[in-house]
C-alpha cells in the first residue's frame, strides 16, 4: 500500500524573481518506509515537504497520501488532516515559547479530541521520556537547550500517531548522540508500529545511518 | 369642596387671588399626556411645563444628545484601542498562528483564540468601568452647586444605564477584536508566505 503518492510536481516562486523550484517530481512511497531526501542547501527540499505536508498548497501536480488525494483539499480540510494524519518536525523546533514542554506536546491530541486529557497527558510524558528529557515536562518550551527543543517538537509530531511522520533537518540541530537516538525511534516506528517516515537531510551523517 | 368664585369670596379676596394649580408629576417627560389627560376632566385651561418653557425644554433634548455623542465617542475610541492591541497581537504571533494551522488548528479555531482574548479585555474593562464609574458618580454627587433647591451636582442613578453601558462596551469589544481575528485565521502556514520556513 502507498503511503504517499507524488505526480507530476511542479512548484514556482515568483518573488523576487520568477523562480521554478521543483521541477516534474514523481515519486511513491510504501507504508512503513523509511525514505531520507538528500540534497544541497537551497536545492528545494524544504519547498518540497510542505508540499507534501499540505501546508503549500499553491503548486502544480497532484498528491496523494494514504489513498486520500489532498491537492484540491479546503484549507480547512487540510488542516483536519494534517492533524490526524501528518506529523512534522520542522528544520527549526517552532515550539510554542510561552507554553510548556508538556503542553506542547499535548496540543495537537488535544485538538483531535480522540482522548481524554490524562489519557494524552501520559502519554505525552511518556513520549518525553522516550526521547530523554524527564524532568523537562513543566519547563517552559524557551527554557531548554535547542538539542532538547528538537526532540520535543519530535515528542509533538508523534503524539497523534500520524500514519506519515515528515521531518525537514529533524536532527541539524542535534549532537550525534541525540542523532542516533531520534534515528532509532525512527526506524522503530516504521518497523513496529508501520508509520512512513519522510526525512529530508543535507547531511552525510544520516543517510550513513541509514 | 366649593367654586373658586366663592372661595375667593368667603376669603374676601379679588380675581387675582388663586388663579392656577401647578402639578407636579412623577415624570416630568409624561407631562404633554398628563395634560391632556386632565383637559378632558375640567373646563380650566390645563398646560404641560414645556408650553411655557420651549428653550428649557430644547436645552434638554440638546444635552441629552450631547451626553449620548460624547459616550459614543469614547466608546468608539476605545474600540480603535482594543483593535490596535488585538492587530498588533496578531502581527506578534504570526508565527505561533502558522504553527497552530500547521499542528492541524483552522481559521475557526484562531478566530475563537483571539475572540476570547478581546471579549476578556472587554469584559475586565467594562466591570473596571462600571465600578469606577459609580464612585466618580457618587464623588460628584457631593459636589456643592447651590443652584435654587440643589445643594449639589444633581446625580440620577438608573441601573439600566450601567446594563446599557455595559452591553455597548461589550458588542465594540467583540466588534474591535473580530476583525484581527479575521485577518489572524487567514495566516497561512506554508505557501509562498512560508511563515515556519526560515528561522524568525
Ligand atoms: N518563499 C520563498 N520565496 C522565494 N523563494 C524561495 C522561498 N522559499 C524558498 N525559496 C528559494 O527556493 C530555493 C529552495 O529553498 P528551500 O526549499 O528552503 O531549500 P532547502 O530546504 O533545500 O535548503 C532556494 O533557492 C530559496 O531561496
Ligand atoms: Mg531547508
Amino acid at each position: 500500500m502507498t503511503a504517499l503518492s507524488v505526480k507530476q510536481i511542479n512548484k514556482y516562486f515568483s518573488e523576487p524573481v520568477n523562480f521554478h523550484v521543483l521541477k516534474d517530481i514523481s515519486f511513491d512511497v510504501a507504508r512503513g518506509e523509511f525514505v531520507a531526501i538528500i540534497g544541497k542547501s537551497g536545492s528545494g527540499k524544504s519547498t518540497l515537504l510542505y508540499l507534501l505536508s499540505t501546508m503549500d498548497t499553491e503548486y502544480q501536480g497532484d498528491i496523494s497520501i494514504n489513498g486520500t488525494r489532498v491537492t484540491g483539499l479546503k484549507q480547512n480540510q487540510l488542516a483536519k488532516f494534517r492533524n490526524e494524519h501528518i506529523g512534522f518536525v520542522f528544520q527549526f523546533h517552532f515550539l510554542l515559547p510561552e507554553f510548556s514542554v508538556l503542553d506542547n506536546v499535548m496540543l495537537p491530541a488535544l485538538k483531535l479530541k480522540k482522548k481524554g486529557k490524562e489519557e494524552i497527558e501520559h502519554e505525552a510524558m511518556e513520549l518525553l521520556s522516550i526521547l530523554g528529557l524527564n524532568g523537562q515536562e513543566h519547563k517552559k518550551a524557551s527554557r531548554i537547550s535547542g538539542g532538547q527543543q528538537q526532540r520535543v517538537a519530535i515528542a509533538r509530531a508523534l503524539i497523534n500517531g500520524p500514519a506519515i511522520i515528515m521531518g525537514d533537518e529533524p536532527t541539524g540541530n542535534l549532537d550525534s548522540k541525540n542523532t542516533k537516538i531520534v534515528f532509532d525511534i525512527f526506524r522503530r516506528l516504521a518497523k513496529e508500529r508501520g508509520q512512513t517516515i519522510i526525512a529530508v537531510t543535507h547531511d552525510d551523517e544520516f543517510r550513513d545511518q541509514l | 369642596m366649593v367654586s373658586i368664585q366663592t372661595a375667593r369670596q368667603l376669603f374676601s379676596k379679588n380675581k387675582s387671588y388663586a388663579t392656577e394649580i401647578l402639578v407636579n408629576i412623577r415624570d416630568y417627560s409624561h407631562a404633554q399626556k398628563v395634560a391632556s389627560d386632565l383637559s378632558h376632566l375640567t373646563s380650566f385651561k390645563v398646560e404641560p411645563w414645556q408650553d411655557g418653557n420651549s428653550q428649557l425644554d430644547s436645552a434638554n433634548v440638546l444635552r441629552d444628545i450631547i451626553a449620548v455623542a460624547v459616550s459614543l465617542t469614547i466608546l468608539i475610541v476605545a474600540g480603535f484601542g482594543i483593535y490596535n492591541i488585538m492587530n498588533m497581537t496578531v502581527n506578534e504571533k504570526i508565527k505561533e498562528i502558522a504553527i497552530l494551522k500547521a499542528m492541524g488548528f483552522n481559521g475557526k479555531d484562531v478566530i475563537e483564540i483571539f475572540l476570547t482574548q478581546s471579549v476578556v479585555i472587554g469584559l475586565i474593562g467594562g466591570l473596571t468601568g462600571l465600578v469606577l464609574g459609580r464612585i466618580i458618580v457618587s464623588i460628584v454627587d457631593n459636589i456643592p452647586f447651590k443652584i435654587v433647591t440643589l445643594t449639589t451636582l444633581p446625580v440620577e442613578y438608573r441601573a439600566s444605564d450601567y446594563i446599557i453601558a455595559f452591553c455597548f462596551g461589550i458588542i465594540i469589544t467583540f466588534l474591535a477584536g473580530y476583525l484581527p481575528a479575521r485577518k489572524a485565521s487567514k495566516i497561512d502556514p506554508g505557501g509562498n508566505f512560508a511563515w515556519l520556513k526560515r528561522e524568525v
